[in-house]
């Protein structure tokens, strides 16, 4: 489980505001399993996992964050290693993807205006 | 973010990364707000990396300069660059010999000295303990 953050900065400095993530009432999930064996006395290791993360933005717009990462650490020969993570996701600006950005409004955020959670792909 | 690391000798390492951070740029058209209210018209981060990075030439220190290429395509625009030159000493520390908090095993102090294409300069030092 982890901190829900979507990557919003505070509406202000003096007040304190339940944002998007904490507004949904439940932490973020995360899940991740890896496999490793030795190669050239390093470890290999090949990863996958898994992110959720319920988001409430204004006006009752829920939103479900989510991704999918892979990574891996290859050893090439005992001095050269390439090691790597590649992600799509979804409205996970909270964890950097999207230029850190999870939603985007189509005005200024009032009852009639949507709300487009950010697609993103990296690594 | 990939990374290939070559390590020439026991003291001296290279590197060299890619990574790329990429908002679909269909989901920013005719979104042009975030909820902060600055644009969103970046639609893609690519970046590369490549560091030189002097491994140890003591037990306790370690050195690194490293070069970074920054390039971001804005949406139905141009695609400016920044380049950054980072050059950075570090210094090992031990609690078993330093005296600090038994909660920190040790951990590596580093000062930075970043030099942008614009010519802004600055530079900053922290602390990160050992995991």
């Amino acid at each position: 489980m982890m901190d829900n953050v979507t990557g919003e900065l505070p509406a202000t400095s003096f007040e304190r505001n339940a944002q998007a993530g904490e507004s949904s009432g439940q932490p973020a999930y995360a899940v991740r399993a890896s496999w490793t064996r030795s190669v050239f006395g390093m470890p290999l290791t090949l990863g996958a996992a898994g992110y959720y993360s319920r988001q409430n933005w204004v006006f009752n717009n829920h939103v479900d964050g989510w991704a999918g990462m892979t990574d891996w650490s290859v050893p090439l020969t005992k001095r050269v290693s390439l090691t790597g993570e590649f992600y799509r996701g979804r409205a996970i600006g909270g964890l950097g993807g999207g230029v850190g950005r999870s939603v985007l409004f189509s005005g200024d955020p009032n009852p009639y205006a949507q709300l487009q959670p950010v697609n993103s792909v990296g690594g | 973010m990939t990374q290939l690391k070559v390590r020439a000798t026991n003291k001296l390492e290279f590197n060299g990364a890619f990574g790329v951070d990429n908002p679909y740029a269909a989901n920013l058209r005719g979104f042009p707000l975030s909820p902060s209210y600055f644009p969103a018209s970046s639609a893609a981060e690519p970046q590369r990396i490549v560091q030189l990075y002097l491994s140890r030439p003591r037990s306790d220190l370690l050195f690194s300069a490293e070069y970074r290429r920054l390039r971001t395509f804005d949406l139905d625009a141009g695609s400016p660059t920044a380049d950054q030159m980072n050059l950075m000493m570090g210094i090992l520390f031990d609690s078993e010999t330093d005296s600090l908090p038994p909660m920190v095993r040790g951990g590596v102090v580093m000062c930075q000295f970043h030099r942008s294409a614009g010519g802004h300069a600055y530079g900053s030092c922290g602390a990160r303990p050992d995991e």
